[in-house]
């Protein structure tokens, strides 16, 4: 009875406790949240500060932020530079990603939907195959890469950096295909009685339908073929990240460094105008796929 | 008639999945097998692979003879201790993130800025954050320590590596942990907590056990993208002081018998590289397995 009594009184008083130690704990979350916040943010902050500054040691004068002279001219400069040509490796880098990233994104769609809906011999065994490629390390593929795309004449031109992209994406089909299971297959069946085509279905029916997730792996996709750098430099393709990296083993002077910096910064503003744009959307995919792994 | 729609699906079909498997096939287990074939063979890369005199296993002999081998595997495995730090950070803040607070879209915002940001452009950042000069010994002093030239550090400079990775990678394993944490019923915490439990246990004996599948992920997934790290070790250093010795990884090591000409050697390199990725894979394949069971 006692006993009883006291866990009554337990959880009457509860409440109270509850909501007071919750309070103290979200208070104690924001103050690390917001640290931890400091801690991702005040490197490139203080790439964005340096990348003004007009030269190196006016990065030496005080502790972080060095001098209250703002050099905009410093963009200016890497723009303009023959040494650097930023403006081309940025036209290269659009020229790789955009087409690359579209049409692989366009025939990853059409690949999931095939194995996600359509009914032929073998499709499981050809899935695993096309799952394979995900165990395979890219370092362990691209010295004969290398030997092919010589052998096209390719090297030294943006080709290897497009052409295999475009044949598609397996780790997009994957996820596609996954998300394919949410449609119905009325949907499809009722287009086969009027007479539609496979090809038909797909362009008007599927890829509509599949837009929101199809987005989200797009935009991805395309923030990920603008970083890239290892096949860039490996098939000589001067792309941004290469052409910025080239640019800061160039320079024996720290006194450009403010120059690199801005360079850097200019390789990043894409894919961070891009993530600001459709950060909502990106999150909610990546939490997604995480969920489905 | 219903033969034929089923025909005419089946040839739509593997139309469709035609470009996804030639891709696969020409840009990924043509060129393995070609590396396989190489690594038994004195290749320079210039002539065909075949024309290559075979030596048998002597590459791979001399590779794991090879001290400066030796040495890039180490520094490999070293900056692999991220992964289990990452994984605690991100756990953390995935709690702190999951707890319904206002504001919590844009600290996942924030933490997954360094994620979308590209490597060159962050390692670049880093490399003149960390410089005897930068901030960070700046930050140093103002308490009163005297900081050093961490990059020309042989341990340091791994460190500066390992840092990094961590920074960049802790949105992206963080978001994965919120989707894992949001699949766990609130009604355990609620039992638990009826029965007493501290918020200590409630971590240890739900927590824990439940996001397994999770960490388990990001532990393999970080072995395997650790096993290949290149970018950030090729570029933290500064161009004047480049004694790579200290950050030099298996696939640095990989690249630079590559631009000797030593090509099947090289190869011999990517596949004892790519054996540890199918074996890390084929773990977890099996252990996935056994718990489906």
């Amino acid at each position: 009875m006692e006993a009883v009594e006291k866990r009554i009184i337990k959880t009457a008083k509860k409440p109270r406790n509850v909501s007071r130690s919750k309070r103290a704990g979200d208070i104690a979350a924001y103050v690390l949240l917001a640290l931890g916040s400091v801690l991702m943010l005040v490197p490139l902050l203080w790439m964005l500060g340096a990348s003004l500054q007009p030269s190196f040691s006016h990065l030496l004068v005080s502790p972080f932020y060095p001098s209250g002279e703002w050099r905009w001219l410093n963009y200016v400069d890497i723009f303009t530079n023959a040494y650097i040509s930023l403006p081309k490796a940025f036209g290269l880098s659009v020229l790789v990603a955009v087409p690359a990233v579209l049409v692989g994104s366009y025939i990853s769609a059409l690949t999931a939907f095939a194995f996600g809906k359509l009914h032929f011999r073998f499709k499981n065994i050809i899935f695993l195959l096309l799952l394979g490629v995900l165990m395979i390390p890219y370092p362990a593929i691209m010295l004969p890469l290398y030997n092919l795309y010589a052998k096209f004449g390719w090297i030294g031109t943006p080709l290897p950096l497009i052409i295999p992209k475009m044949f598609g994406n397996v780790a997009m089909v994957f996820f596609l295909k996954q998300y394919l299971q949410n449609v119905s297959d009325s949907v499809i069946d009722s287009a086969k009685i009027d007479g539609c085509g496979y090809f038909r279905i797909y362009n008007s029916i599927i890829l509509p339908l599949i837009v929101p997730a199809l987005a989200a792996q797009v935009i991805l996709w395309f923030m990920g073929v603008w970083n890239e750098y290892l096949p860039a430099y490996m098939y000589d393709v001067q792309t941004l990240p290469i052409v910025v990296a080239k640019y800061n083993s160039d320079v024996a002077m720290r006194n450009e460094i403010p120059k690199v910096m801005a360079a850097s910064v200019v390789s990043l503003i894409p894919v961070l105008a891009v993530f600001a744009f459709f950060q909502r959307g990106i999150i909610e995919s990546v939490i997604l796929s995480g969920v489905k792994e | 008639m219903n033969r034929r729609l089923h025909s005419k699906e089946r040839i739509s079909a593997y139309l469709f999945i035609l470009p996804a498997v030639l891709g696969v096939l020409i840009f990924y287990f043509y060129p393995l097998l070609i590396s396989l074939f190489a690594s038994f063979r004195m290749w320079s890369g210039l002539e065909g692979v075949f024309e290559a005199p075979f030596n048998g296993v002597t590459n791979y002999v001399s590779v794991l003879k090879d001290p400066y081998f030796g040495q890039a595997v180490v520094n490999t495995l070293f900056t692999m201790i991220g992964i289990p730090i990452g994984i605690t950070l991100s756990l953390l803040l995935a709690m702190l993130l999951n707890r319904g607070l206002k504001g919590t879209n844009a600290f996942r915002v924030i933490y997954y800025v360094p994620v979308v940001c590209g490597i060159v452009g962050v390692t670049l950042m880093w490399q003149n954050f960390l410089a005897p000069n930068g901030p960070f010994n700046k930050f140093l002093a103002f308490f009163g320590y005297e900081g050093m030239d961490w990059l020309a550090h042989r341990v340091w400079a791994k460190v500066a590596i390992v840092v990094m990775c961590v920074w960049k990678g802790l949105g992206y394993s963080t978001l994965l942990y919120i989707a894992g944490l949001q699949g766990i019923p609130r009604s355990y915490y609620e039992a638990a907590k009826l029965d007493g439990a501290s918020g200590f246990r409630l971590f240890f004996h739900i927590t824990v056990p439940l996001i397994k599948p999770v960490t388990f992920f990001l532990f393999v997934t970080g072995i395997i993208s650790g096993a290949q790290l290149f970018t950030e070790a090729q570029l933290i250093l500064p161009a004047a002081s480049r004694n790579q010795n200290f950050v030099k990884t298996v696939v640095l090591y990989l690249y630079e018998q590559f631009g000797w000409g030593y090509v099947g050697y090289a190869s011999a390199v990517a596949w004892l590289l790519a054996l540890v990725v199918f074996a890390v894979t084929g773990l977890q394949f099996a252990i996935e397995g056994r718990k489906k069971d």
